[in-house]
């Protein structure tokens, strides 16, 4: 053997169990280093990635992987690291830690404790679609910012990556919201055609992918598809970063492989504190579950199966004693306060079914028998209407709702609404002071 | 078109059928389109264009002219297999 072959028996061994983009935090209970860092996992290595049949052989182990979108939508990163590469013209990266979605927590603690993985990861999906440049994306005023640029200029690149922080706002972290801020200081969805992986930033083919989808391909990189997939599922391989809230004993980020049930990755968060009622599951633009559904596994069959989806990966336990119909009604008027205002189902309709569903909460809509109905034929109206999916979140988040919550809206329509409406909300994030008015 | 075992097959296959898009943030709800092409577009409560199935050929003239008269440039007349 020549002496300058890198010997693989000094080559670390890929994470095993659980703890995988958070394995340097769990191994030692902190940030690491970058040399920590790349004594932990090895080199990122990209020169085994040479050349145009390297790239190609990149996106080829990326979607052999199976890694699915963390951003909400699920969708085969492979795929779309393919989709920018075949587009015409020099691409661009851009890596969204913005986490608009109030109920997530996961991409600022990833951004906070393995800044390195989302940095490689970007430079990976920089490598594989030809990009010069990256843009790393988080709210203004994030923390994690600071760390980030850090740990992005520890890292010897031709590919200049940039931290931005972009305006706060639900909308504004959608994929084609994040390219026009960045080719015209406009925060605001943009209509498609064309999507942004054609004509994204500055007109170019543009990557917009979740920071822990970045992260997975720094490692998918370096220990393969099959390594990836000795997690998880066939369908979801690898593992999740789940935020779990509400009544559960110790609220936070945590780590699981795709197919715990919902209750197995409540344990992992300690616990139900008390009876639970319902789960939401995917984020406020996500769907309720009856608290039975948590035998689910938490996967996209296994969420598709109880007519959920994994959304932005937010797990929040809702209490037996607290009012589903009322909390759902807090969420609606806060997404209808998010919207960009630019098309009017959605300008016009998120505050209409708001307004119905408050009506509902209150019990008034036991005086307008009409209510229910107008609300089903609002939500049929609104779907799919939007510039982007905003909308149709709303319409999502509502729809669950009056399944999961039947029994109890009936009650509130008859002018008995439950006991618990009075109280203050139990979701996280809707509290006074931040942001929503509860006032009702 | 081929012959095979007796049933024909089409080998050419036809355009796709024409369909309107409206653009959800250009529509400023004038409802001009609804009034010119009733058999695909609609309003919705709040004025907003609502497209509903394929342009058929009958219409493909007034499809046109809903086009043409959107104040907002709005309206695309397409060829593909989905409307939104």
């Amino acid at each position: 053997m020549s002496r300058r072959t890198p010997s693989p028996v000094t080559a670390p061994a890929p994470p095993s169990g659980s703890w995988r983009l958070l394995s340097g935090w769990a191994g030692s209970g902190r940030r690491e280093t970058y040399s920590e860092h790349l004594a932990r996992f090895g080199a990122l290595p990209l020169a085994a990635y040479g050349g145009a049949a390297g790239r190609q052989r990149l996106v080829e182990t990326v979607t052999a992987s199976g890694l699915r979108g963390r951003g909400g939508a699920g969708f085969p990163t492979g795929h779309k690291l393919a989709a920018v590469a075949s587009s015409r013209g020099r691409a661009v990266v851009v890596g969204n830690g913005c986490e608009g979605e109030p109920s997530s927590r996961k991409d600022r603690i990833l951004a906070e404790y393995a800044p390195h993985l989302v940095v490689e990861g970007a430079l990976v999906a920089a490598h594989a679609t030809g990009a010069g440049e990256v843009h790393l994306c988080m709210h203004q005023g994030a923390p994690a910012t600071a760390v980030l640029a850090e740990a992005a200029a520890a890292h010897r690149s031709r590919v200049n990556v940039a931290v931005v922080q972009v305006p706060g706002g639900f909308v504004a972290s959608e994929e084609s919201a994040l390219a026009n801020y960045l080719t015209r200081q406009d925060s605001r969805p943009t209509s498609k055609p064309p999507r942004v992986f054609e004509a994204g930033v500055g007109g170019r083919p543009t990557l917009v992918s979740n920071f822990e989808s970045l992260a997975n391909l720094a490692l998918i990189a370096r220990f393969g598809p099959a390594w990836f997939r000795s997690a998880g599922t066939a369908e979801s391989p690898g593992t999740a970063l789940i935020t779990v809230d509400g009544a559960v004993r110790h609220p936070g980020v945590v780590e699981v492989p795709y197919g715990l049930t919902l209750a197995e990755v409540m344990g992992a968060a300690g616990g139900p504190t008390e009876a639970l009622q319902a789960l939401l599951v995917g984020g406020y633009a996500g769907h309720w579950v009856p608290a039975g559904a948590a035998a689910a596994p938490l996967s996209h069959a296994g969420l598709a199966a109880v007519g959920a989806a994994v959304g932005v990966g937010s797990v929040i336990a809702l209490p037996a004693a607290a009012c589903g119909v009322v909390e759902t009604a807090l969420v609606l008027r806060y997404l209808a306060g998010e919207s960009a205002k630019q098309c009017g189902p959605c300008m016009f309709g998120l505050p209409a079914i708001a307004a119905d569903f408050a009506a509902l909460a209150t019990g008034a809509a036991g005086r307008d028998p009409q209510v229910s109905q107008r609300l089903r034929r609002r939500l049929g109206e609104i779907d799919g209407r939007g510039a982007c999916a905003h909308p149709d979140g709303a319409v999502r988040l509502a729809d669950s709702a009056m399944r999961t919550f039947e029994a109890d809206l009936r009650e509130h329509l008859a002018g008995r609404p439950c006991g618990y409406a009075g109280q203050l909300p139990r979701l996280p994030l809707l509290q006074p002071g931040n942001g929503v008015v509860v006032a009702r | 078109m081929t012959t095979q075992g007796g049933s024909v097959r089409r080998t050419i296959s036809e355009p796709a059928p024409w369909l309107l898009r409206v653009d959800p943030i250009l529509c400023r709800a004038h409802g001009l389109c609804a009034e010119l092409v009733p058999e695909v577009i609609d309003l919705d409560e709040w004025g907003y264009a609502k497209i509903h199935g394929q342009v058929a050929p009958l219409v493909l003239a007034e499809a046109r002219a809903a086009v043409a008269a959107c104040p907002t440039l709005a309206l695309r007349l397409v060829r593909g297999q989905r409307s939104r």
